[in-house]
C-alpha cells in the first residue's frame, strides 16, 4: 500500500463538533429582519380540474402580504432534465396528486399563512384517478397528462445477445415476480429555503439542497430569469438522500414571493409535506426469468419492469435507465433482455433516492439468485462467484469495467460472517443470507456531463483555502476532500479552510449525489492541488534561484535537494506571493468525465459510461419469532469495493448508515397509500429503525485502487444500501423457509408465510 | 397550530371551574399526544388547562397498594425502585412507551385519559384491577378502570371531572406479571397488539389461583379477556388449557384491519402472545 500521511487516516468529521454542540447553522436557523413565512396550498384530491381559485377572502386576512396562483407565475414546466419536463410550480388547470401545489401565501407568521390557505376557495371538478400502474396502462384508464398515451412516460427496451438462444441453452429456467414499495428519504432536516430579492431583482437564496449550481440553472429556466441574477448558497444540510437534487416548487415560489413583497421569505416544509409532497423511492414490479446451466452459469436473464412514477417525472426516466444498467451489468451474462415502463399514477411522485433504482433491481435479482441456488443445490455465494464480474471486462451490454473487487467482497464477507460454519450448523429459526451489488462510484455522464470544480489558493501565511461547488450533506466530503488536498500539499487538514456550495464564489459542481463527490470533486481537488504545488515550486525556484527539478516539498517547506539550509517556508512563499509578486498562488481543477464512448446508446443505455463501478456484498444473519413473525437482525457484514478508503472512519459511517436504511426498507419502511393519500405521513406511523433495532454491522473495505479515481478512490454513499434488503429476505428464507417477494418483509407477511406452512 | 387560551390553575377546584367556564377546553398534562394533535390541526382546542401547576398530583405513594398521582410521569413509574420491586410488570410496561424523552413528559393519567385502545399504561393497569379517583365539581368519585374507557379516544369523564389518582390494589403484589407488546420495532412503537397478564399461581403444581389478562389495540377500547380468565382461574395450567384460553382470548378480541395490521393477524397475535406470556411467567425464575 502506498505510503500516505493524511489519506487513509481515520480523521473525525470536520463538522462533528459544531453539529454535536448545536452551533451549526442550518437554513431553518436563519432569521432575517422583516422575514415573511410562506406556505403552500396543496391539492386535497388526487385528480381534478381546477375551475376557479378565489383568493378574495384570503388576501383580506390581516398579516397576509402576498398570494400567488398559477396566474402569477411563469407556466414553464420543469423536471430533472428539460426533455422530461412535465411539472409546473403551481397547477394551472389540473391537479394530479394529493399534495400538488395550487397556491402560495406569504404572511407575517406561519399561523397566519396557514389560516390564509384555509380561506382560499378552489372550485374543483374531480376526475377519476388511477393509483396502480398496471391499471394505469389499460385502455380507458384515467389519463394524467393529455399528451401522454396510456400514462407511459417512458419505455426502455434492450436485448443483448439472443435471449431465445440463451434460454434454449439453459438447464433450468426460473420465473417470478418481485415488488418493492415506496420509501421516504426521511432526512432529519425537511426542505427549507429563504429568498431575498433586491430592488434591482437580484435574488439571494439560502437553501437546503444537494445541488446549488444546477438549482440556480433550474430556477433561472423555470422563472425565466438570468442565472446571474440568482445567488444560491447552501448552509449546513441535515441530510438529503436524493430528495434535494431536483427543483422543489417551494424554492421557485419562495423567490417569487420575495420578489412580490420585497421582503425575505422563508418556506420550510412540515414533516407531513415532506412525506406527501416531496420525492420518494419509486415502487417497482419486476418480473424476472433466468436461465442457468447445472454448473451455475447464468446463460440468460430477462426482466419486465414497471416503475410507478407517480404524478410527475422528476428523475423517473433516469431511474428506469439505472434500473436497467445495474440489473444488466451485474454478473457476466451473455444474453439479456430488459423491458421497462415508467407509468404515471395519481400519487406522490418518485425521485432520486439512495441507489437510484438499483436497490429495487438488486432485490429482484438477488432473491432470484437465492432461488436458483436452492434449485441447483448450490451455495449462494458460490453461485455468485461463478458469475461474478471481473476487472477490465466489457459486459454483454457493452459496459467497460475497470477496477472490480466483487469476488473479494464475496469471499471476505463469507469468511467474516462464518458463513460456512453457520450454514453447516443451522439453528432453528435462525438463518443467514447473502446479496451482491454493483453501482456507479463516480456519478454518471448519462445526461452528457458530470462536472465538479475546485479552487485551491495559498494564503499569505502559508495556509490554504479550498473552494468547491461540492457540498457536504452530512456524508463527510468536506473532511475527505480536504484530506486529499492536505496530502498533496503536505499539511494538516486543519491548515485548509473551506468555502463550499455557493454559486457566486465557487467553481461549479453538479452536486452531491450519484456517489460521485469523492471521485469527481476529488479529481478536481487533486488537480487543483497538484497545480498549486507546481506554482509553489516555481515560486520557490525563482526565490531560491534554483532549478525547479532540484526542489522538494516537505514539512511546509520548499528546499533544494541535499541542501536543507537552502529552503523557504510556506509562510515565506505565501507572503512573497501576496506582497511581492504580481498575483497570489491559486490553482483550479475541473473534472467532467468520462468521455462518452461511441458505443453508448442513449436509448437502451448499452455502453453506459461510468467513471468507475463499485461492487459489494451484504450478509445478514436473522432470527424469526414464530409467535409473531418478527425478524431480528443479529449480525450484519457489509463488504464494499470502494477503490481506496480516503477516510475509513467516514466510510464505515456511510456503510453503517446505508445498512440501517436498507434494513429499514427490507423490514418496515413503507410510505403507504390509500386512494392516493399517504396514510402514514409522520414518524409515528412511518417506521424507521431505532438504534435498538440496529444490529452489529461489520464493514469490510475492499481496496482495489481504481486506475482513474483520486488516490484510487471510488464512491460509496448510495452503494451501502443497495444489496441490504435481498440479504435480509434471503436470510429469512434460510431461517424459516418463508420467501418474501414483495417488500417490506413485515412481521405480518412473515407470520402469514409461517402459517401457510402449517 | 391554531391560537388558543392557556390557563394554569393552582388547584383542582380551579381546574374544574376552568373546564366548565371555557369553550372547547382540553386538559394538558404531559402534552405528548395533545401537542402533536394540535400541531397537525387534528385537535383544535380553544383553551388549554395545564394541570402541572396543581401540587401533589404527581407522586407515587405506597401502602401495600400503590397510589399514583395522575400527573406522575411514565418515566417516574418506570424507574421507581418501589414499583420495580413490588409490581415490576408496571415498570416494564412503562419502559415500552415512546422514548425516554417522551416518558419524561408523558403522564400515566394522560396516557389513560387520551383513551387510545393501544395505550401502554391502559392494558397493564386494567390487568391490575386498578381503580381511578376523580376530582369532580361535587367532590371525589371512584370507579374501576374497566368502567373508564368507552371507545377509541373516549372515556366516561364528564366536563366537570379530572382524573386525580390511580389506585393499584395491594393484593396485586402477590401476582407475577408480564407485558408483551408487538410492533415492528424494539422501541418507539405503538403496539399492534398489547398483552398484559397478571398471574397468581402455585409454581410447583402449576395451579392458577387467579389470572387477569388485558388486551390492547384489539378492540375499540382496552379490554379484559374474561372468558380466557374464567377458563384458567382455579385450574391447573396445562399446555392444553393454556392453548384453549389463548384461543378464547383471541375470540374475545374484535380488532380492525388498518394500514398497521390486519384484523386476522391481530387475532392470531393475541392467541400466540397470551400463550407465550403465561409460559414466560411460569418459566420465570425471579418472582415478579
Amino acid at each position: 500500500m502506498a505510503n500516505f500521511s493524511i489519506v487513509g487516516k481515520r480523521i473525525p468529521h470536520r463538522d462533528a463538533v459544531e453539529k454535536v454542540k448545536g452551533s451549526a447553522i442550518f437554513t431553518s436557523d436563519i432569521k432575517l429582519s422583516g422575514m415573511l413565512h410562506g406556505k403552500i396550498l396543496r391539492s386535497p384530491v388526487p385528480h381534478a380540474k381546477i375551475r376557479n381559485i378565489d383568493i378574495s377572502k384570503a388576501v383580506k386576512l390581516k398579516g397576509v402580504k402576498a398570494i400567488l396562483t398559477s396566474k402569477d407565475v411563469p407556466l414553464i414546466k420543469y423536471s430533472i432534465s428539460p426533455t422530461w419536463a412535465d411539472k409546473l410550480i403551481l397547477a394551472d388547470t389540473k391537479v394530479r396528486y394529493i399534495g400538488d401545489e395550487i397556491a402560495a401565501v406569504a404572511a407575517v407568521d406561519e399561523e397566519i399563512a396557514e389560516e390564509a390557505l384555509e380561506l382560499i376557495e378552489v372550485d374543483w371538478e374531480e376526475l377519476p384517478a388511477v393509483f396502480d400502474p398496471l391499471e394505469a396502462v389499460q385502455p380507458g384508464a384515467p389519463r394524467l397528462h393529455d399528451e401522454v398515451e396510456n400514462n407511459i412516460s417512458k419505455t426502455m427496451s434492450m436485448e443483448c445477445g439472443s435471449i431465445e438462444e440463451g434460454f434454449a441453452e439453459a438447464d433450468v429456467i426460473l420465473e417470478d415476480t418481485f415488488q418493492t414499495q415506496a420509501q421516504s428519504h426521511c432526512s432529519l432536516e425537511t426542505h427549507c429555503c429563504i429568498a431575498t430579492c433586491s430592488p434591482t431583482d437580484d435574488v439571494k437564496m439560502w437553501v437546503s439542497t444537494q445541488a446549488p449550481h444546477p438549482l440556480r440553472q433550474r430556477l433561472a429556466a423555470t422563472l425565466n430569469i438570468d442565472a446571474a441574477k440568482i445567488h444560491v448558497s447552501a448552509p449546513f444540510i441535515g441530510g438529503a438522500f436524493g430528495n434535494k437534487i431536483d427543483l422543489e416548487p417551494a424554492q421557485a415560489l419562495c423567490v417569487l414571493l420575495a420578489k412580490k413583497t420585497g421582503k425575505p421569505v422563508k418556506i420550510e416544509h412540515s414533516r407531513k409535506e415532506q412525506f406527501i409532497a416531496t420525492r420518494m423511492r419509486h415502487p417497482t414490479r419486476c418480473k424476472l426469468k433466468f436461465g442457468v446451466k447445472r454448473d451455475g452459469t447464468i446463460v440468460a436473464k430477462q426482466a419486465e419492469v414497471v416503475l410507478d412514477n407517480g404524478a410527475y417525472n422528476s428523475h423517473g426516466p433516469a431511474v428506469l435507465a439505472y434500473h436497467n444498467v445495474m440489473f444488466s451489468t451485474l454478473y457476466r451474462v451473455k444474453n439479456i433482455k430488459y423491458d421497462g415502463r415508467l407509468v404515471y399514477t395519481n400519487k406522490n411522485w418518485g425521485g432520486a433516492c439512495r441507489g437510484y433504482g438499483d436497490p429495487q433491481a438488486s432485490f429482484a435479482q438477488e432473491v432470484m439468485l437465492d432461488m436458483i441456488a436452492e434449485e441447483l443445490k448450490m451455495d449462494p455465494i458460490d453461485l455468485r462467484l461463478k458469475n461474478a464480474n471481473i476487472p477490465n471486462e466489457v459486459t454483454a451490454n457493452a459496459v467497460q469495467i475497470t477496477s472490480c473487487g466483487l469476488k473479494e467482497c464475496l469471499t471476505q464477507a463469507r469468511d467474516k460472517s462464518e458463513w460456512t460454519t453457520k450454514k453447516a450448523h443451522k439453528q432453528k429459526y435462525r438463518g443467514i443470507g447473502v446479496a451482491a451489488m454493483i453501482y456507479t462510484g463516480g456519478g454518471s455522464i448519462g445526461s452528457g456531463f458530470n462536472y465538479s470544480g475546485a479552487t485551491l489558493q495559498m494564503n499569505a501565511d502559508g495556509t490554504f483555502h479550498l473552494l468547491m461547488g461540492a457540498l457536504d450533506i452530512g456524508q463527510g466530503s468536506n473532511t475527505v476532500l480536504t484530506q486529499m488536498a492536505a496530502e498533496i500539499m503536505g499539511v494538516d487538514p486543519e491548515s485548509i479552510s473551506l468555502t463550499t456550495a455557493d454559486t457566486d464564489t465557487t467553481f461549479p459542481c453538479m452536486g452531491t449525489f450519484g456517489s460521485r463527490v469523492t471521485f469527481c470533486a476529488g479529481s478536481a481537488v487533486t488537480e487543483a492541488a497538484h497545480g498549486l504545488k507546481k506554482q509553489i515550486l516555481e515560486t520557490g525556484a525563482e526565490m531560491l534561484e534554483a532549478n525547479i527539478d532540484d526542489l522538494e516539498m516537505k514539512e511546509k517547506k520548499v528546499f533544494v535537494k541535499g541542501s536543507p539550509d537552502r529552503s523557504l517556508s510556506y509562510a515565506e512563499i505565501g507572503a512573497a506571493s501576496f506582497y511581492k509578486k504580481k498575483k497570489p498562488l491559486v490553482a483550479h481543477g475541473y473534472y467532467n468525465g468520462p468521455e462518452v464512448p461511441p458505443e453508448f446508446n442513449p436509448v437502451t443505455y448499452e455502453g453506459y459510461p461510468s467513471p468507475a463501478l463499485v461492487f459489494g456484498t451484504h450478509l445478514a444473519e436473522v432470527e424469526v419469532d414464530p409467535a409473531t413473525g418478527k425478524v431480528e437482525v443479529l449480525n450484519f457484514v457489509a463488504a464494499h469495493d470502494l477503490g481506496r478508503a480516503i477516510n475509513p472512519l467516514l466510510v464505515e459511517g456511510q456503510i453503517e448508515g446505508g445498512a440501517v436504511q436498507g434494513i429499514g426498507w427490507a423490514l418496515m419502511e413503507n410510505l403507504q397509500f390509500e386512494n392516493g393519500e399517504v396514510v402514514n405521513p409522520n414518524f409515528h406511523d412511518y417506521k424507521m429503525l431505532t438504534i435498538k433495532d440496529v444490529p452489529k454491522i461489520s464493514s469490510l473495505l475492499v481496496e482495489t485502487v481504481d486506475p482513474n479515481g483520486p488516490f484510487g478512490a471510488k464512491g460509496i454513499g448510495e452503494c451501502a444500501m443497495v444489496p441490504t434488503a435481498p440479504a435480509i429476505v434471503n436470510a429469512i428464507y434460510d431461517a424459516v423457509g418463508v420467501r418474501i417477494k414483495d417488500l417490506p418483509a413485515t412481521t405480518e407477511k412473515v407470520f402469514q408465510g409461517l402459517k401457510t406452512q402449517g | 397550530m391554531k391560537r388558543f387560551d392557556y390557563i394554569r390553575p393552582g388547584n383542582m377546584a380551579d381546574a374544574i371551574a376552568a373546564l366548565q367556564a371555557n369553550d372547547e377546553p382540553y386538559l394538558l398534562a404531559g402534552g405528548t399526544d395533545l401537542l402533536i394533535g394540535m400541531k397537525t390541526n387534528a385537535v383544535k382546542p380553544k383553551c388549554l388547562i395545564d394541570l402541572k401547576g396543581i401540587p401533589g398530583i404527581d407522586c407515587i405513594e405506597y401502602d401495600n397498594g400503590f397510589k399514583l398521582g395522575a400527573l406522575t410521569t411514565v418515566r417516574d413509574v418506570e424507574v421507581s425502585p418501589l414499583i420495580r420491586e413490588k409490581i415490576p410488570a408496571l415498570s416494564e410496561a412503562a419502559a415500552t412507551l415512546g422514548s425516554i424523552q417522551i416518558r419524561n413528559r408523558a403522564t400515566i393519567g394522560g396516557n389513560l385519559c387520551h383513551g387510545s385502545p393501544a395505550a401502554d399504561m391502559a392494558a397493564i393497569l386494567l390487568a391490575m384491577n386498578c381503580e381511578l379517583q376523580m376530582a369532580t365539581g361535587n367532590g371525589a368519585k371512584t370507579m374501576g378502570l374497566d368502567q373508564f374507557f368507552t371507545g377509541p379516544n373516549s372515556t366516561v369523564l364528564n366536563r366537570n371531572e379530572v382524573l386525580a389518582q390511580i389506585i393499584i390494589p395491594k393484593e396485586i403484589g402477590q401476582f407475577k406479571g408480564i407485558y408483551l407488546k408487538h410492533g415492528p420495532r424494539k422501541a418507539m412503537d405503538i403496539g399492534i397488539v398489547n398483552i398484559a397478564i397478571l398471574l397468581d399461581a402455585d409454581v410447583s403444581s402449576g395451579f392458577c389461583n387467579q389470572i387477569m389478562i388485558a388486551l390492547g389495540a384489539v378492540a375499540p377500547r382496552p379490554i379484559r379477556a374474561k372468558k380466557a380468565e374464567a377458563l384458567l382461574n382455579a385450574n391447573r395450567l396445562t399446555p392444553e388449557l393454556i392453548q384453549e384460553a389463548a384461543e378464547a382470548a383471541s375470540d374475545e378480541a374484535t380488532p380492525i384491519s388498518d394500514f398497521r395490521a390486519s384484523a386476522g393477524y391481530r387475532k392470531d397475535l393475541v392467541k400466540n402472545l397470551v400463550a407465550k406470556g403465561i409460559d414466560q411467567i411460569l418459566n420465570s425464575k425471579d418472582p415478579s
